[in-house]
């Protein structure tokens, strides 16, 4: 497969994104939610703690999908100048 | 009896995970401007984190404070169920709205947390507390504590649970709307239960009859709002004008990423589309109505999200996952009138105003969708919309003119669902499909291919789309139901090319518009003609034209690629770009009327196993790793290929044909 810069740089910035979403899906959110349960601490406050970090979680949840979307795109992209690429060297 | 309110070893514990995930979050770094939105969202977890669970966590470490709290439900609903535990909860929650102590508010969260499995007691809950209880409960308890939020999404959660169980009482909805509408006014407009009210509606999912409902009551109370202001009809939407925004708990929800209050929270409808968004049956009864939709298209302020939510809903109504193979022609039909309303209101008065990548992927969505209806409209740009109209069948105008659609007087229809024929299936078959009109379906094309995104999620669309046309024309020919094959081909393949580099024009308009320059734009949009298949669908939601099925060819290989530019300089200009597009298109028909078994391009099995030609980009692979093959030499084989079935057809001339059918458009933007 010929290289392709622009390709290369698109598979970098798809690579870079994966890797952030691989981060943030590995917060350990649900170690802090299992760990604050009724057998912790229950009173009014707590539950609203935990209320809100579960729909935190459901955000971050969100932008790891976001990312990955956009990972794919950028690679999509990336297949598309290498076969162009490739197009040119059979055409050639 | 008081409980035991925190085990000190299991908090240290919990400390320590808070800790960990603080850590783990502040190590999340990204250069790429894709990844600031995630970055956002992460660095709000963090804060709360840092700000909000580990203080208060210290705090019970340090203190016996949390000794003295108490879960248990107060005594005035101990021993008590049903409709009787109901009614004392509604009458405490109207003593709530006067008295929002911490202490009454956390007895009162108790008492709800009692009750919340009890469906009778919620169902009487909110019959005695009402709608205007509702929202005065709400509003007090947002403006008067700004930082709690416990006991107003607990009762948001009852709410939803109780009116998706059928638990509110009819016209709840439309109770809700005038409301918030009067106490909005009454207060001088500070915006506290509009916002309140959106809060409500940003919950989770409401039932198809309570959206539909809202949405009635809501447009009424606008359009009811603009006539005792002498305003026009379409500036209802000025109801929910702001003066002083006191502090609400519940705004932080309606924030934009940044933390700023997001422009369109205070205006319910905002909310209310966004909830359509997600129910596209409900969209679809609500903008199936032809004065609401336009209303809603093309008369109201929607544009303070850039249009997002508008056609985010319109979307899902007109293009949504359940708009697909399968989907009943009552569902196709409605379908497409929503598809019929958005492209002409929405296009006519919103689309060169809507920005956005959400907006721009939702228009392509609802083009991708409707192709077979955008194909016909743009099939002849000499024709007026009055002179489609007056070729039209007899029963599709009376249909019309029924409908309100069409005037007396022969004004252009407004929006419609008429059977269109197509010259790829003949004037016998014409199929139900959205009536677009020209102009405005122009702003909405240059809308959807606006960002790189939706320009690939149209591409992909249109691809399969062009496929299918193929396809469906090969079998024609297979099936020896055309008389001149030649002319027939001839005709509908410049057609086709024509089509395909209509729309490239303005996916090179829009990239210049944005200072990307059209050459990139363009390359890629001729590239990707031979790219038609499912994995765009599973990305993004599927971009078949599923109200074109019946012309659309199952497409079952995964089309993996784009690609058929040669030589990346020769498309800079308008004949080369015209010769590669055309080069792209030709594959697809001629790949369509092989595998048809129109003709018979005699290629080894190597590249075409079992006899069948594969996608583009397949193809391309295949060559590469067969040295004695070029793809120069595949497309010879093609321009010469035998027919099958007695039809003298020439596949170089059908290439010239559509290169010159393509070239105008491509012209226009040198």
């Amino acid at each position: 497969m010929p290289i392709d810069p622009d390709a290369t740089l698109l598979r970098r910035r798809a690579a870079d994104l994966r890797r952030l979403a691989a981060h943030l899906a590995a917060t350990p959110l649900d170690d802090v939610l299992r760990a604050a349960g009724a057998a912790t601490w229950v009173s009014p406050r707590a539950r609203e703690l935990t209320d809100r970090l579960t729909v935190d979680r459901a955000r971050l949840r969100d932008a790891v999908d976001d990312l990955r979307l956009h990972a794919h795109w950028l690679e999509r992209q990336a297949d598309a100048a290498e076969a162009a690429a490739a197009a040119s060297l059979a055409v050639g | 009896m008081a409980e035991l309110a925190y085990d000190p070893a299991r908090v240290a514990l919990l400390r320590a995970r808070a800790v960990a995930a603080l850590q783990h979050l502040g190590r999340a770094a990204a250069d790429d401007s894709a990844a600031a939105s995630a970055l956002r969202v992460a660095a709000r977890v963090r804060a709360g984190i840092e700000n909000e669970w580990l203080p208060v966590i210290d705090r019970v470490l340090a203190s016996v404070a949390m000794l003295t709290w108490t879960t248990t439900a107060p005594a005035w609903v101990q021993g008590r169920r049903g409709a009787a535990l109901g009614r004392a909860l509604a009458a405490r929650a109207r003593a709530l709205a006067r008295d929002t102590r911490v202490e009454t508010v956390e007895a009162m969260l108790a008492a709800l947390r009692h009750a919340s499995s009890d469906d009778a007691a919620m169902r009487a809950l909110f019959r005695e507390l009402g709608p205007d209880g509702l929202l005065e409960l709400l509003s007090a308890l947002a403006t008067t504590d700004t930082t709690s939020t416990a006991l107003p999404e607990a009762l948001r959660a009852a709410f939803v649970r109780t009116c998706a169980a059928g638990g509110l009482r009819h016209g709840f909805a439309r109770g809700l709307v005038d409301a918030a509408a009067e106490a909005h006014v009454r207060s001088g407009r500070d915006g506290a239960h509009a916002l309140t009210f959106a809060y409500l509606l940003r919950g989770g999912q409401l039932p198809t009859t309570f959206l539909v409902d809202t949405a009635r009551a809501l447009v009424a109370a606008e359009r009811r709002f603009a006539g005792q202001q002498g305003l026009q009809p379409d500036h209802g939407w000025s109801l929910w004008t702001v003066s002083v925004r006191p502090p609400h708990a519940l705004a932080p929800e309606l924030a934009d990423p940044s933390g700023l209050l997001a422009p369109a929270a205070g205006d319910p409808m905002y909310a209310l589309l966004a909830q359509l968004a997600r129910d596209g049956r409900a969209g679809r009864v609500v903008f199936g109505d032809h004065d609401r939709a336009a209303y809603l298209f093309g008369g109201r302020d929607v544009l303070a999200d850039g249009g997002a939510a508008i056609v985010a809903a319109a979307a899902t109504a007109a293009a949504g996952d359940d708009v697909g193979p399968g989907a009943s022609p009552r569902t196709l039909a409605q379908a497409s009138l929503v598809a019929s309303g958005f492209v002409n209101h929405f296009g006519r008065a919103n689309a060169t105003r809507a920005s956005g990548e959400v907006t721009a992927l939702a228009a392509a969505r609802i083009v991708g969708t409707h192709l077979y209806a955008a194909d016909v409209a743009l099939a002849a740009p000499g024709v007026t919309d009055d002179e489609r109209l007056g070729a039209l069948d007899p029963a599709d105008r009376r249909a019309l003119e029924e409908a309100g659609t069409l005037t007396a007087d022969g004004a252009p229809p407004v929006t419609g669902v008429v059977a269109l024929p197509h010259d790829v299936l003949g004037p016998d078959d014409p199929r139900p499909a959205a009536l677009l009109q020209q102009e405005p379906l122009g702003h909405v094309l240059d809308l959807a291919v606006s960002t790189d995104m939706s320009a690939q999620l149209l591409r992909g669309a249109l691809a399969t789309y062009q496929r299918g046309l193929a396809s469906a024309a090969a079998a024609r020919l297979a099936a020896g139901e055309i008389a001149r094959p030649d002319r027939y081909l001839a005709e509908v393949t410049a057609d086709a090319a024509r089509l395909d580099a209509r729309i490239g024009q303005r996916v090179g308009h829009q990239a210049e518009r944005r200072g990307r320059g059209a050459d990139a734009a363009l390359t890629f949009w001729i590239r990707a003609i031979g790219d038609g298949g499912g994995r765009l669908g599973e990305l993004l939601g599927r971009p078949g034209a599923a109200v074109v099925r019946a012309v659309a060819a199952p497409v079952t290989d995964a089309a993996t690629s784009a690609l058929a530019d040669a030589e990346r300089e020769a498309a800079a200009d308008a004949d080369g770009r015209a010769r590669l597009a055309s080069e792209q298109l030709a594959y697809v028909w001629a790949r369509e009327l092989h595998n048809a078994g129109v003709i018979d391009a005699r290629l080894p099995a190597e590249l075409a196993p079992g006899g069948v030609l594969p996608a583009y980009g397949e193809l391309v692979r295949r060559v590469v790793a067969h040295p004695d093959w070029t793809m120069e030499r595949v497309l010879r084989a093609l321009d010469v290929a035998p027919s099958r079935v007695g039809v003298e057809l020439d596949i170089e001339a059908l290439r010239d044909a559509m290169a010159t059918a393509q070239l105008p458009a491509y012209r226009e933007l040198d």
